[in-house]
């Protein structure tokens, strides 16, 4: 993991860093031609930090390590990718939820990460001042509509 | 507390207040404008930041309970498929629309004797076309003269129209391929510099504020203009109530300054341009002995005939890549196709097809994963590459028509930062609207298919999507079955004005700010024409 360096990640303790990266690299793992970095990699402990959103992972992040441990008798982050995907089909609507929200935060922050942007072909940058080129487009398309004459009625 | 009496106090400072306050502002009379929010500051807006498509879910949420800023009120929209969207601050609407521009058709304006439903407007598309074209000069409309789907008009001042980019020319060769009508979008969005604005530059989320000022939102357009000719526009304040004499003439409005302090207005002649919502509600918690049912309200109309204009939307990916993130959100192509009845379809009236933009990353994964169509592990990222770029968007815009259950009242508990009452709403589809949506979604991902996409999705009504408040003050010559009159006054208090949304007697099938603002227009001008002094209004 790159970059949480100005973090303290005393906000979680191992355990559920742990299983919190493994969630991370379930979700968005690195793409195998190494182009597009991974959840892991695009600094979502600060992304949850700004956000003030620790509190909402603590408790949860326990609970599936906990299932972890009673179904498979291991460390979530132990287990190996297919294992997780099982157990994670397996959770409680609360930790289902609880998922839910998190994948929406990993987009969240995945896609404002510059790596990201610039890979998918996007400057890192506010769309201002900068704008986009548009290309203007061939308005001789309209010639059918023409054709076609009025058609509103009076 | 004592003030001093102004001719005219207008309520809000949205869209068609912005236009009656310049138009009214021509004349020598002494104009007080009163809005809730503030102005807004364009090097805030999402779009000079990173994080821009966070902001749009927050901050810039179209939804005011979302928001939660000090300029909202909260709005129970809880007994309605559909939620109710605003944005309170010098401006209003047209800080966050995406300035999708059409007019209304002539037909708009009589659907009790084309279709033999809801009821005629009590003037026509003739009587406004001036009016419409002067507003497009105000605001700055940009777009290509000629389309068959309308009367002639000029060409639009603003400019060319805003680029089609590979996703217009691709969804106009499905039109086409289908033999159905389409045309560049009118925009209130400039492409050439147009009175000392910019042109536009393809930011991309003009419904979040447009840092460049090239989108035509009236705190760009009318408003310098209006306060360059005397008109005084306070802001932070939020109206409670207008006040009303023994005779029934309206003579002031109670508000609350930035610090809370409860104020009184004195005024000749008061305008009101809250909305569809905002102005019932303000005409409802404006109850007094003569109006014990709420303040012009005779008719028990207020508040009634909720329109909202039910949005579906339709997706389609394309294997090309079409840079379909970029230009205008809002803002590409329209077919009208299906815009005027035709009885062999299963419902009368009809609606617009407004072609969009795709959607950003973050938003096409987060709708790509809630689809399970973007999936978790190693394949996320090849799914995605095949959707980011590739997704086109299109709006169904229904037409509405008015029914007196579609409701906003006051709501029992729920009250503003201020303790004023809030709104309420009732409403549902009806249908008509639902046999209308359902036809306008196989309809928009027909030609999504005949355009090349090769998955299409789409549903509807959208929850999110109710911008267009219409309907909650109507406009007709009978006391009885309206609120104001044909110009604008309301029946009941002959000193009070509705310019707003409001007064729509239909929907129609297109976005209303153009035609709302085009109404305040001829009503402010129907003000200074039969009003030599407003102290003594004659009709």
């Amino acid at each position: 993991m790159k970059n949480d360096v100005n973090l303290d990640l005393d906000v979680l303790n191992d355990e559920q860093e742990r299983t919190l990266m493994a969630l991370l690299n379930l979700i968005i793992p690195p793409s195998e031609d190494g182009r597009m970095p991974g959840a892991v990699d695009v600094n979502f402990l600060t992304h949850l930090n700004k956000e003030g959103l620790f509190p909402c992972t603590n408790e949860e992040l326990l609970l599936i390590n906990k299932v972890s441990h009673e179904v498979y008798n291991h460390d979530f982050s132990e287990l190996v990718e297919l294992k997780q995907k099982q157990l994670i089909d397996k959770l409680p609507h609360k930790l289902s939820k609880f998922l839910t929200w998190l994948t929406s935060q990993v987009i969240y922050c995945y896609y404002q990460d510059d790596e990201v942007l610039r890979a998918i072909g996007l400057g890192a940058r506010p769309l201002f001042p900068e704008g986009h080129f548009l290309k203007e487009g061939d308005l001789a398309l309209l010639e059918p509509v023409y054709e076609r004459g009025k058609f509103y009625k009076d | 507390m004592t003030d001093e009496i102004v001719d005219v106090v207008i309520v809000g400072a949205g869209p068609s207040s912005a236009a009656a306050a310049w138009s009214l502002s021509e004349t020598n009379l002494s104009i007080m404008c009163l809005e809730q929010g503030d102005w807004m500051d364009p090097a805030n807006y999402p779009s000079t930041k990173r994080n821009w498509e966070v902001l749009r879910q927050k901050e810039f949420s179209p939804s005011p309970n979302v928001r939660n800023l000090v300029a909202d009120y909260p709005i129970n929209d809880n007994n309605s498929p559909i939620a109710i969207a605003n944005f309170n601050a010098v401006g209003g609407g047209t800080i966050l629309y995406s300035a999708h521009f059409p007019r209304f058709h002539p037909s708009d304006f009589k659907v009790r004797t084309l279709d033999g439903v809801a009821d005629d407007w009590p003037l026509d598309y003739a009587q406004l076309e001036p009016f419409y074209s002067e507003n497009d000069r105000m605001m700055g409309v940009s777009g290509l003269a000629g389309d068959p789907a309308y009367p002639p008009s000029a060409s639009p001042p603003g400019g060319y129209p805003v680029p089609l980019g590979r996703v217009g020319e691709t969804m106009a060769r499905g039109f086409n391929k289908l033999g159905w009508h389409w045309w560049t979008s009118y925009s209130a969005i400039i492409t050439r510099p147009y009175k000392g604005r910019q042109p536009c530059i393809n930011l991309g989320p003009c419904d979040t504020g447009c840092a460049q000022g090239a989108k035509s939102s009236v705190d760009v357009t009318y408003w310098p203009l209006a306060i360059r000719n005397g008109v005084q526009l306070k802001t932070h304040c939020r109206v409670r109530e207008i006040t009303v004499n023994e005779s029934g003439k309206a003579t002031g409005v109670i508000y609350y300054d930035e610090k809370g302090v409860e104020r009184r207005q004195s005024a000749r002649l008061i305008i009101l341009g809250c909305n569809g919502v905002g102005t019932p509600r303000l005409l409802l918690n404006s109850r007094s002995t003569n109006f014990p049912d709420g303040l012009a309200n005779r008719s028990g109309l207020v508040g009634k005939n909720l329109m909202l204009h039910p949005w579906g939307y339709v997706e389609g990916v394309f294997e090309e890549p079409l840079q379909a993130h970029v230009g205008p959100q809002g803002c590409c192509i329209l077919s009208q196709e299906f815009y005027e009845t035709d009885i062999r379809r299963n419902f009368v009236r009809g609606y617009t097809m407004q072609v969009l933009r795709g959607p950003g990353p973050v938003q096409t994964a987060l709708s790509g994963v809630a689809r399970r169509e973007i999936p978790w592990g190693i394949d996320h990222h090849r799914v995605f590459a095949s959707r980011f770029g590739r997704t086109v968007g299109m709006a169904i815009i229904v037409e509405d028509l008015p029914e007196l259950h579609n409701t906003v009242t006051l709501d029992p508990k729920l009250v503003d930062a201020n303790g004023i009452p809030a709104p309420k709403i009732t409403y549902k589809l009806s249908e008509n609207s639902k046999r209308m949506l359902a036809h306008g979604l196989e309809k928009g991902q027909e030609v999504m298919s005949a355009a090349g996409s090769h998955k299409n999705f789409s549903f509807g009504p959208v929850r999110h999507a109710g911008w267009h408040l219409m309907g909650t003050a109507r406009m007709g010559f009978n006391p009885e079955t309206s609120v104001v009159n044909e110009w604008g006054r309301c029946h009941d208090v002959e000193n009070l004005f509705i310019v707003d949304s409001s007064i729509f007697v239909t929907s129609s099938g297109v976005n209303p700010v153009s035609t709302s603002q085009a109404l305040a227009l001829y009503i402010a001008k129907m003000i200074k024409k039969n009003t030599s002094n407003v102290a003594d209004l004659k009709s």
